[in-house]
């Protein structure tokens, strides 16, 4: 299963991150800080192992130690109608 | 380097050939005009290639003043979403000018781009149709029609609000006054093109009807006009779309060539490297009668009256006799709706 960004929500990238705003949503999801390095690593399709991969590559961290972190915040955005989950 | 200077380099930061920012810090006051001249996009974007150094308390103000920006840009884009739903849901043709647009044509960011309405163009013949379809969608008009026939006959536009307090501007031409009935319609509905929004694509116009509409709105719109309108001239002008021959083959038909060349020249204190069509409207020689025709733009106290008096000399005789009738005797509903807004 991958995962990645829903075509159908608006999107601006800040200074201090990303601000989404699903389609008749209520309210905005802001991503900070790191977020930003999420949200471009889910522009294409990716598994949660690649999409850590990613994410650790471009923080020089180990890919392990974001696994624990990141879940939560998928379960989340996945949640909040921001990204989905496809067959691939 | 006064505030307007640092202004006008900001409005032309990245720009083909445009000097550096003068460095040093961005007082709270000039982020207020940064604001009006829709920059703050700009402005972030300067932050963030590290052109601009800024200290942490500045880069917080600076963040914050761009996310109330794009906050707003967000909510305007699912708005234009749901109008050009409507109207394509009426079977209406349309196209989207200006801001939403333009922030996914031409600059390298959408961020960069900063916009405070929606504008939409709707064929004459369809003005009437697309009002009621967004009524009935939601929008609210405060001001009605001077006349049962004025919006497909002479409006530039009707302005039209949704809940949340933002605004659309239904548009029949590009511009008020005279300018605005010189301009051939028809040709605004060829070829469009489209951008993506959310995944939907969204009609609107092609770069080099964009660049004259941009011109034209700089030309005679505001009395002082905003950078980042000029900002959006110039990056117009660089598309390698843009063919000089056609544009200016279509601006001397719609007898707009002295405001599109007004316009692009505004671009001038931007510093860029200018482009052929920039070039073109430096030589462009402004006649007499375009002279006497552009005086009605020039100040802004009184201007709907002088602009209305100088529309009589490109009407037929038959709309001027309506037009007149219109402006002289407008509908009760418009009346009440004036009268009401004038004593809030």
């Amino acid at each position: 299963m991958a995962t990645l960004r829903r075509a159908d929500v608006l999107w601006r990238a800040t200074l201090d991150g990303v601000l989404i705003r699903p389609l008749g949503a209520d309210e905005l999801t802001k991503l900070a800080g790191t977020g930003r390095a999420l949200w471009a690593a889910l522009d294409e399709p990716a598994t949660f192992d690649e999409v850590c991969e990613r994410l650790a590559a471009g923080h020089d961290a180990d890919a392990a130690s974001i696994a624990a972190d990141l879940r939560p915040v998928i379960d989340d955005l996945v949640e909040r109608g921001v990204v989905e989950s496809v067959d691939g | 380097m006064d505030d307007l200077d640092w202004l006008r380099s900001l409005a032309g930061h990245g720009l083909p050939g445009a000097g550096s920012l003068r460095p040093g810090p961005v007082p709270d006051t000039m982020l207020g005009a940064i604001t009006r001249h829709r920059l703050s996009g700009v402005l972030a974007a300067a932050v963030a290639d590290g052109s601009l150094e800024v200290d942490a308390d500045e880069r917080a103000r600076i963040a914050r003043t761009h996310e109330d920006a794009m906050r707003e840009a967000l909510l305007l884009e699912e708005q234009l979403l749901v109008a050009s739903e409507v109207l394509a849901t009426a079977g209406i043709d349309h196209r989207v000018l200006k801001g939403a647009a333009l922030a996914h044509m031409i600059h390298p960011d959408p961020a960069e781009r900063c916009f405070g309405d929606n504008d939409v163009l709707v064929a004459a013949g369809d003005i009437d149709a697309a009002v009621g379809a967004l009524l009935e969608a939601g929008a609210r008009r405060p001001v009605p029609a001077l006349s049962s026939t004025f919006d497909r006959r002479f409006a530039k536009s009707v302005t039209l609000h949704w809940t949340g307090g933002t605004e659309l501007d239904l548009h029949r031409t590009l511009a008020p006054g005279p300018y605005g009935f010189l301009v051939v319609l028809d040709d605004l509905f060829r070829d469009p093109v489209e951008v993506i929004l959310a995944g939907r694509p969204i009609p609107t116009l092609p770069t080099d009807l964009h660049l004259i509409h941009g011109a034209i709105h700089v030309a005679l719109g505001d009395t002082e006009p905003r950078l980042g309108n000029v900002r959006d001239i110039a990056l117009l002008a660089a598309e390698p779309s843009i063919d000089l021959g056609r544009v200016v083959d279509t601006v001397e038909r719609w007898q707009c060539a002295a405001p599109v060349a007004m316009g692009l020249r505004a671009t001038r204190s931007l510093g860029h490297r200018r482009s052929p069509v920039e070039e073109w409207a430096e030589h462009y020689s402004i006649s007499d009668t375009d002279r006497r025709r552009l005086e009605c733009y020039e100040v802004r106290e009184g201007r709907f009256r002088r602009q209305a008096r100088a529309s009589m000399s490109v009407l037929g005789w038959r709309d001027r006799i309506a037009f007149a009738r219109a402006l002289l005797r407008p509908s009760a509903a418009n009346r009440s709706a004036r009268s009401a807004s004038v004593s809030r």
